[in-house]
């Protein structure tokens, strides 16, 4: 992978810890604080709409072969080449047959995470290929040689000044660090390539399993123009893209657009229907949809379904404490914040990536109130902390059909007084947690083994008792000290010390009838 | 005159007993009865979010025996609180999970409980001071406790200046901040800088470990006001002489 | 019901917000008066790009305006439109509809529309009935799966913009970097 190396570290510690110690990073993070409440906004101006979103994802997932059975047929029938992927090694072969046959020479791509997924522009440029990304912020890590780090800011993590002399690797001359001007010039450098293309990739944010309707939501018109100039453009589509209905548009386009960058709709919406058709004058001759599976279908019936609902919004990326501090290279990964968190390990077809990720949590919720399609983010973190110390935890999950677990009907709250994550009847909880046995770790035998004490009155008043009793002898309630356990903590701040007198003891105190207890 | 039983939570017993006995000042206030089941132990959260679910399962069990002869179970934590409410019915199983919905169904958070469940805004504190609310998250987004500490602090004079990213994480996250202190830490710093820059005297929240990590980081910064629990705060503007 | 007048001062403000320039609502007359001044003035010499079968623009007899006005065109019947038009200096299109409620405009490419006219130009002059006037995004849809689908159907909501750098907002990224549209009553 031709990636560079942006956070570097082994462990997704190393790299936060890196991340945090970039000021020029935590510089340019700042900027990312205006997208912080357009989850706020979806709920203001939207209302409602989110339960219908999330109904209608989880409804093309509950039979997600049987739709994409659906759209092929459509798609076909539009004049479109259909073609399955179930590996990303898949997706680049077919790619590059599809090249060679045409003999393409000339690639503009427009913003896909899934090109990311099967790292498309190296194995194009890998068969003599000339592949470009053309949306303004993937074209300027493209030219750095780095990932994207936000999946709608790709660019978030660089200040204006870093931009500027990315891009001047590619100009005559110095170029201003302003806005205006790079963009001017980014105009100019890449309407050559746009007219030059014979090849157009994209990705879709949906597709129409009634009309085979392919739609790119872009802002700077990248997307149209992708589809409309090169003789041939190839969409790289996720099996999870697919929409049961054209009709449906008219909920998830406004949600996706105000969840991503707050607008009620982005400025450009692209609905392709198949190729050029008799007596048109442009607009692709040849148009191949690349469905890409990577593991997703896997999901489907698992305790994980649900992230199969996600729209690719990054709202959860932009409400996440963490995230905001320490940017999507610190994640290691094509997928980063809360949603890369759960999704990465998932996806994961060898079980090897990101399996430290979901650790990364302060578990504050956020993610979950800021998923427009009710993903319960949080819940899944922390299922998937308890499934990734299982063997083979992440392959579904014994019978999804199994009777479910709660009702949750315990509750009874209007909908309005609804809770973040509350909305959806999800997956996560339909099926047992700790379905399967864990190996004991050390890790695993320090928890039951205080979980046994604890368990028991008597067993947690002599083990904390000890603690007391030093610490009464210290005379202090804090300490700097570096002690095994707590380093992390008292590295960066002074830890907490057992004061003398628990509160039961004082309350034992009061119940043998003291006034001051 | 309501009995109210008290769930303490391990925290608030070994590291700020004043805490509790403030919860216990302000129950009393509001005309409760207050007991204290000493059989309770912990709530079990930092294992279930370390991704230890049978571990979490076997404390779960045993909070909802201890508190399962109670009517009403008030504890001043919102995080603990949660743990009940959105966990223990997915910990435990069958008639387990039927008792641990029973038990949440009257397990509340101490804020809401004297606001919205007593209807008591003025428990009779005065507080002559400024402060800011910080929202603990699992309060907030898992119970919605939001508006009930304010109500009551402002009832007992205090004045209120909102905290910039009032809803934002301190950066705690239970196991998370002594796992990942490198990026707990700078949260931290965040949330102490947003109250600094409110000029308030006290930087008040509902969740005791919340406030440890912050106290614990300003400690080492010098940067913000003082961290304190709801309670505490509350309880300290009541009149002398209450038991 | 929304008025006629309600929906077109609705969408043009709509459109404001979004950064384009509107105009209307106008008689046709003036409409076409106004667009071959938007279009001769965006074009700066260059060739006004213009489709040969939009209804709008038919209707409005607006490809002879431009011509009477000196504007030098490059119809979608031209030999070269593909290799002119990326050194067009405006496109001037028709929306067969539009959503008030967010200033979009709805361009279907077919036969002597082509998708490229409103997008590959530095500049877009558009103009719209007030009757093909929709609400919202939502009536758009509807009305949009209810009918036969072009094969390809752009909506343009303003110019091109990006927030890549920095987050500040910039206009005229790759598609126009003006959009006048004109509300025809």
């Amino acid at each position: 992978m031709s990636h560079g190396v942006v956070t570097p570290g082994d462990s997704i510690r190393e790299r936060a810890a890196n991340a945090i110690d970039d000021p020029v990073l935590q510089q340019a993070m700042r900027n990312l604080d205006v997208r912080l409440p357009t989850a706020r906004i979806v709920a203001d101006h939207l209302p409602g709409l989110k339960d219908r979103a999330a109904a209608l994802r989880r409804e093309t997932l509950a039979d997600l072969p049987g739709w994409l059975d659906r759209a092929e047929a459509a798609l076909t029938a539009l004049g479109v080449h259909v073609h399955r992927a179930e590996t990303p090694e898949d997706a680049r072969r077919i790619i590059l047959a599809i090249a060679s046959e045409e003999h393409l020479t000339r690639a503009v791509k427009s913003k896909s995470m899934a090109t990311e997924e099967i790292d498309l522009v190296d194995a194009l440029e890998g068969a003599g290929i000339e592949a470009v990304e053309t949306d303004l912020g993937e074209y300027i890590v493209q030219v750095a040689g780095e990932r994207p780090s936000h999946m709608i800011v790709p660019a978030i993590h660089k200040t204006l000044e870093q931009i500027a002399d990315v891009l001047e690797t590619r100009a005559d001359g110095p170029l201003p660090a302003d806005s205006e001007g790079l963009t001017a010039w980014a105009r100019d450098h890449l309407r050559a390539r746009f007219l030059a293309a014979d090849l157009g990739v994209t990705g879709a944010n949906f597709v129409a399993a009634d009309t085979g309707t392919i739609v790119l939501v872009t802002n700077e018109g990248n997307g149209d123009l992708c589809t409309i100039i090169p003789r041939v453009q190839i969409a790289v589509v996720p099996v999870e893209k697919v929409i049961a209905r054209f009709a449906d548009l008219a909920t998830l386009l406004p949600l996706l657009t105000m969840s991503a960058t707050g607008q009620r709709i982005s400025n450009y919406v692209t609905m392709i229907n198949g190729p050029r058709r008799e007596g048109e004058i442009d607009g692709p001759e040849v148009l191949h949809v690349v469905l890409l599976d990577h593991g997703r279908t896997r999901l489907v019936g698992t305790a994980y379904e649900d992230m199969l609902a996600c729209i690719r919004c990054g709202a959860c990326l932009n409400v996440c404490p963490v995230f905001r501090r320490i940017s999507g290279h610190a994640y290691d990964a094509v997928y980063s914040g809360p949603m890369g968190k759960v999704l990465t390990p998932l996806l994961s077809l060898a079980g090897t990536e990101g399996r430290d990720l979901p650790e990364a949590s302060t578990l504050c919720g956020a993610c979950t109130e800021a998923c427009p399609v009710e993903i319960p983010l949080a819940d899944l973190l922390v299922r998937l902390r308890a499934d990734l110390r299982r063997p083979g935890a992440v392959d579904p999950l014994p019978s999804p059909s199994r009777p479910a677990v709660s009702s949750r009907g315990s509750r009874s709250r209007s909908p309005a007084a609804r809770l973040p994550g509350e909305g959806f009847d999800s997956r996560v909880w339909r099926l047992p947690l700790a379905s399967r046995p864990a190996p004991w770790t050390r890790r695993r035998v320090a928890f039951t083994v205080w979980a046994r004490i604890w368990a028991r009155p008597d067993g947690y008043r002599v083990s904390t008792r000890a603690a007391r009793i030093a610490s009464l002898a210290l005379g202090r309630r804090w300490t700097r000290w570096s002690l095994p356990g707590i380093r992390a903590w008292t590295e960066t701040r002074d830890g907490p010390l057992p004061a003398g007198h628990s509160f039961r003891s004082r309350w034992d105190k009061r119940e043998r009838g003291a006034q001051r207890w | 005159m309501p009995d109210v039983a008290l769930f303490v939570t391990c925290v608030v017993d070994q590291l700020v007993p004043e805490v509790g006995v403030s919860t216990v000042r302000l129950l009393e206030a509001a005309g409760c009865r207050v007991e204290f089941p000493a059989a309770q132990t912990c709530c079990g959260q930092p294992a279930s979010n370390a991704g230890e679910p049978e571990a979490a399962a076997l404390l779960a069990r045993h909070l909802v025996e201890v508190f399962e002869p109670y009517e009403v179970v008030v504890a001043p934590s919102g995080s603990c609180v949660a743990m009940v409410h959105h966990w223990y019915e997915r910990l435990l199983s069958g008639r387990d999970a039927d008792r641990a919905r029973a038990l949440a169904a009257k397990t509340h958070e101490l804020a809401s409980y004297l606001a919205d469940g007593l209807g008591t805004i003025d428990v009779g504190a005065t507080i002559d001071a400024t402060v800011t609310v910080h929202d603990a998250c699992h309060g907030l987004r898992s119970l919605g406790v939001r508006d009930a500490p304010r109500r009551l602090l402002a009832a007992a004079g205090a004045t209120l200046v909102e905290l910039p990213e009032s809803e934002t994480c301190c950066g705690f996250g239970g196991t998370f901040a002594l796992e990942h202190g490198e990026i707990a830490a700078p949260l931290a710093d965040d949330k102490l800088r947003h109250a600094a820059t409110t000029g308030a005297r006290w930087l008040v929240s509902g969740d005791t470990a919340c406030l440890l990590h912050l106290e614990g980081r300003r400690r080492r910064t010098g940067i913000g006001p003082e961290p304190v629990h709801f309670a505490q705060l509350l309880a300290s503007g009541l009149p002398a002489g209450a038991r | 019901m929304v008025t006629e007048a309600g929906a077109a001062s609705t969408f043009l403000a709509a459109a404001a917000r979004n950064g384009m320039v509107g105009y209307g609502p106008c008689s046709p007359e003036e409409a076409t008066q106004i667009a071959v001044e938007c279009a001769t003035s965006a074009a700066q010499g260059r060739r006004v790009a213009v489709p040969t079968a939009d209804p709008l623009v038919e209707h409005l007899g607006l490809r002879a305006a431009l011509a009477w006005a000196g504007a030098s065109l490059l119809a979608s019947s031209d030999l070269d439109w593909d290799s002119e038009i990326g050194d067009a200096g405006v496109g001037v299109t028709g929306a067969g509809a539009g959503i008030a409620a967010t200033g979009t405009l709805v361009l279907s490419c077919g036969v002597g529309r082509p998708r490229g006219t409103h997008i590959i130009p530095p500049a877009h002059v558009c103009l719209i009935r007030v009757g093909d006037l929709v609400g919202t995004i939502e009536q758009a849809v509807r009305r949009q799966a209810g009918e036969p689908h072009p094969s390809n159907v752009s909506w343009v909501s303003g110019p091109s913009r990006t927030a890549d750098l920095e987050m500040q907002l910039t206009i005229g990224v790759h598609g126009p970097k003006r959009v006048d549209v004109i509300v025809v009553a």
